[in-house]
Formats: C-alpha cells, sequence, structure tokens
C-alpha cells in the first residue's frame, strides 16, 4: 500500500510539474496547486487529462471537487483510495 | 519555457453559467447610459446556428436545419429581428454606427436568403450602416458550391462583401478519416466564382494536429490556399474537449495518448518557423496569416479591432451570441428555445451578464494582446501590475520589451494561448478552475458550457 502510494504520487508530480514546468522547483507534496497560482484552468485540464492517461482510468463526473485535485498529495490520495486500490 | 500549448483566448473576463446570472436593471441602465459608454467602432455578430451536417470538431452551438420547419426557422428569426430592434431601442446614438455585421454560426450560408435579406434590412432600417464597410459571413464549401455556386451570386447580391469558409484540409486522406465535407476539388473553381460576382475577401480555415498529419502537409495546404488569392487563413490547432464524441472516439481508438502528448503538438510550431522564414506570408494575427501585401487589410481591421485595447463593442445577436459593450460582457442563451422564449419575455436574449470593473478591463488589453503579438506600452495601463510577468517572459526570449512596445516574435505566437494565461488575475484565474471542475461534474461542453458534441 505504501509502495502504491508512493509510485502514485511519484507519476502525479511529474504530472504536475509538466503541467507546470516554471516553477516545478517551488512545487512540493503539499503545496496548494491553485491558491498558490501553480495551475490555472488549462492547465487542470491537462493535468487531468495526463492523470486519465497515465493511470489508463476515467475520473467520474461526481468525482470533479476542486478538493481532489489541490495538491499532489491530495490527488495521489483520492486515486488510491478511489481508482487505484480496486 | 511553456510545455503543452494552451487554446487562443477569445474573450476575458469569461462568463460561466454557474457563477454569473444577469441583472437586468444592471444591464439596461449601463447600455443605456450615454455619459458612461465611450464612442468607439461597433460590430454587429450574428449566430445562425443551423448546419446541414454536424462536423464533430466544432464546439459552437449548432442545429442540423433538416429539424426545423421553414416557419420554425422564420419565428426564429423574427426573434432575431426583435432582439437587433431591442438594442437599436435602448443604446445611444454613438453606439449604433456599424463599422461591420458578421454572421457566424452555425453555417449562416444555408439560411434561405430572404432571411438574410430581412435580417439586413432590420440591422439597416435600425442603426447607422452608413460606414460600415464590413457585411461578412461564414459558411462550409458544401453550401457554397451547392447548385452550380448559386449562392455566391445571392450572397453579393445581398451585400455580403467578405466570405470564410472551412476547409479544414486539402489532403483527401485527412479529408475522409475526420469526415470534412465538400468536394475539395472545386475549391479553385470557388474561388473563381467569388471573384466573378465582385467578393476579393475570401477566406478560409485550415486546422493542424490531426493525428497522423506533418507540418509539411499544412504547409501545402497553406500554399494551395494562397495560390488561388485566398485572403487570410485562419490556422486552428484541433482542440478537443473532455466527454465530447471526438474526445471519446479518440479514447476508443487509441488515439488520445498521442493528441495530449505536447511532443507530438509541439511539432507544429515548424508552421510557424515556416511563416517567419517566408518572404511572402506574415502572420496577422496569432492564428490568421495572409499573403504580405503593401496596404493594410481595412474589413480585418474592422474585424479585429473590436477585440483590442478597451474590448470595443460587439453586439451579439443570436443563441451563444457573445456581446460586449463596453464593460458589460454578456452571453446570449445557449438553445434556440431558450434564447426565443428569453427575447419574447424581455426583447434580449442574454442569460448571462457581468458589469467588468475598470481594473479587469486593464487586464484584458495585457490578455488579449498576445493573440495580437504586438503591444504599445501605452495602451496598457495596467501594465504595471503585470511587470514580473514581462519580465520573466522576456528572459526566456518569448516576449520583445522595445521602449513603447511589447512583441511576441512569429514563432513565439505559437504560444499566444499560454502567454495571455499569465496575464489573467488571480480571481479570474479561481473564477475558471471552478468553471472547468462545475462544468465537467455536470458533463458539459467546456466551450459553451452546453451539450454540444455531448452524448
Amino acid at each position: 500500500m505504501e509502495t502504491k502510494t508512493l509510485e502514485t504520487k511519484l507519476v502525479i508530480e511529474n504530472l504536475v510539474k509538466q503541467v507546470a514546468p516554471d516553477n516545478k522547483d517551488k512545487i512540493n507534496v503539499d503545496t496548494d496547486l491553485f491558491n498558490e497560482g501553480f495551475i490555472d484552468s488549462l492547465g487542470v485540464m491537462h493535468l487531468i487529462s495526463f492523470i486519465e492517461s497515465s493511470f489508463e482510468i476515467e475520473i467520474q463526473e461526481s468525482d470533479f471537487e476542486l478538493e481532489h485535485f489541490r495538491s499532489i498529495n491530495s490527488i495521489a490520495n483520492f486515486l488510491n483510495e478511489k481508482y487505484l486500490n480496486k | 519555457m511553456f510545455v503543452k500549448k494552451e487554446t487562443e483566448h477569445y474573450d476575458y473576463p469569461q462568463l460561466c453559467m454557474f457563477q454569473d446570472e444577469i441583472n437586468d436593471n444592471e444591464f439596461l441602465n449601463y447600455i443605456s447610459n450615454e455619459e458612461e459608454l465611450i464612442d468607439n467602432p461597433v460590430i454587429m455578430y450574428i449566430h445562425i446556428p443551423f448546419c446541414k451536417s454536424i462536423c464533430v470538431f466544432c464546439n459552437y452551438y449548432k442545429v442540423p436545419i433538416g429539424l426545423y420547419s421553414d416557419h420554425e426557422i422564420k419565428t426564429f428569426v423574427d426573434a432575431m429581428i426583435s432582439e437587433i430592434r431591442f438594442y437599436a431601442s435602448v443604446l445611444p446614438e454613438k453606439k449604433k454606427k456599424l463599422t461591420g455585421v458578421q454572421f457566424g454560426g452555425g453555417t449562416p450560408t444555408i439560411l434561405p436568403i430572404r432571411y438574410i435579406n430581412q435580417i439586413l434590412a432590420a440591422i439597416k432600417e435600425e442603426f447607422d450602416v452608413s460606414e460600415c464597410k464590413l457585411f461578412s459571413m461564414e459558411g462550409t464549401m458544401a453550401s457554397l458550391i451547392d447548385r452550380d455556386f448559386e449562392r455566391v451570386s445571392m450572397l453579393a447580391e445581398a451585400g455580403i462583401n467578405r466570405i470564410s469558409f472551412g476547409v479544414q484540409s486539402f489532403s483527401p486522406h485527412q479529408r475522409k478519416k475526420n469526415g470534412l465535407v465538400g468536394d475539395i476539388d472545386k475549391f479553385e473553381d470557388l474561388c473563381k466564382t467569388f471573384k466573378k460576382h465582385g467578393i476579393h475577401d475570401y477566406n478560409i480555415d485550415l486546422m493542424y494536429n490531426y493525428p497522423d498529419q506533418t507540418p509539411e502537409e499544412v504547409i501545402r495546404d497553406i500554399n494551395r490556399a494562397f495560390d488561388s488569392d485566398v485572403v487570410n487563413i485562419d490556422l486552428y490547432s484541433l482542440n478537443i474537449y473532455p466527454e465530447t464524441t471526438l474526445y471519446h472516439r479518440y479514447k476508443k481508438r487509441g488515439l488520445w495518448k498521442n493528441y495530449i502528448d505536447p511532443e507530438s503538438e509541439n511539432r507544429f510550431i515548424e508552421i510557424y518557423r515556416y511563416i517567419a522564414a517566408s518572404k511572402d506570408i506574415k502572420t496577422v494575427t496569432a492564428n490568421i496569416i495572409s499573403k504580405k501585401r503593401e496596404k493594410p487589410q481595412e474589413t480585418l481591421a474592422i474585424q479585429l479591432g473590436n477585440n483590442r485595447d478597451n474590448g470595443g463593442t460587439t453586439i451579439g445577436i443570436g443563441p451563444s451570441s457573445r456581446g460586449n459593450i463596453d464593460r458589460f460582457m454578456y452571453k446570449n442563451a445557449v438553445s434556440m428555445e431558450n434564447y426565443i422564449t428569453l427575447v419574447n419575455k424581455k426583447k434580449y436574449g442574454a442569460a448571462l451578464g457581468h458589469l467588468t470593473s475598470v481594473e479587469e478591463m486593464e487586464n484584458r488589453t495585457l490578455v488579449m494582446f498576445p493573440y495580437f503579438g504586438r503591444l504599445h506600452k501605452a495602451d496598457a495601463k495596467g501594465l504595471h501590475r503585470h511587470r514580473h510577468v514581462i519580465d520573466q517572459l522576456v528572459e526566456n526570449n518569448i516576449l520583445i520589451e522595445t521602449a513603447d512596445q511589447l512583441i511576441v516574435d512569429t514563432v513565439n505566437l505559437y504560444w499566444n494561448g499560454n502567454i495571455a494565461a499569465l496575464f489573467y488575475s488571480n480571481k479570474q484565474k479561481s473564477k475558471m478552475i471552478k468553471s472547468y471542475f462545475l462544468s465537467r461534474k455536470h458533463k458539459l461542453n467546456l466551450y459553451n458550457q452546453d451539450k454540444m458534441q455531448i452524448k
């Protein structure tokens, strides 16, 4: 479980840094990606596309809550709980 | 500096159906207040949603014309005429001098000519068109070549002096694969027909970033168009929104991963390098290219002028139309039925509206400028608020800053959407993120927040 979470985090971290390349050194796993302005609405669209494509999942409509995508940690936890541990 | 290309920004601040509404009194008070409104060029945009067939890549609001009786079409046209008359009744004289009229869609070229004439007659009756030099219409190749090009002569007779239509690709392979209709072998004859009827301002849309398309193929397309004296080419990157038909089709066919791969899309920056090196072709805006010419294009300047600096005035008519009268941004109902109901009740079709602050209007100038590629600093009052962004862009060789201008060079125009996004205010960034999540949650097409292309 812990290895799985760590792996997910690493993938998410990589995807986030692809979407926000200029700020990759300033982003840690708990950084609020939206409030800190590292990802905008278009960035989040790409981030979610990258997540769906990388993990080969389709995020359900009911899961489009800002809170699930606020930081690398929250994205990884949400994905592990809902999509990756089935 | 940038990894994934963002789409162009055509309006700012954007309206969101979950976060904006319209206050009728605020709307009416603002647009009828002569002292508040500035004396600037006014354009009327008229959205005709009818199409013969539905193009899978198109996110604009449209309906198959075959589903509507002539009576229903007439009811719709009557509603648009009511809306035109409404604006004429509430706007001060300085906002009634039109410099351009533009029919978009949908496919306005399939609307029966008697209705086009009725709409134009209402505009001429209610607005001052004595200095209106642009009567522009969008259309499809199929509708224009139909019945031995008879539409072209009808439109010329109605007074249309500028036509733009979608070609997307000349490649028979891409046309077949992407369901593009219209006999492309008749393209050159169509161009000759425009000239024969005195329409010398004809323009096409081309698209890049199709799977297995190459930049070389797009460059061949560009040259074929200019060989037939096309005045401007609107050059778009294929833009697929989540949950749409094309999104699911790409996922099903295993094309999605390649589509969202930045490296794959960024091959097309070669097109911009080709234009930058060309002796004959130039960019007019980030996605409009033309042959180099001695005199500036008057009608294009009219069409584009309204989106610069102070936001101008665009009176949007018809379902899904966006309008802005100086600081008041509005968006009409995105369905024919809702639009007609609203017009019948209130005589205008706006469903969402927002009175933008002066500060956001200043931000708007910065957000819009990368699309045009050049900004005179004297026109950008809010520049000081974005100094850190400008410095960062200059440092990364994206922007050139001179004593009085900011310039995006031709190759970097490819990134115009990315540059524009950096000038959003924090408030607008938050609003757009919220809008994104709410639209996805309600399974809406992000473009118009409607069910277009979504099953």
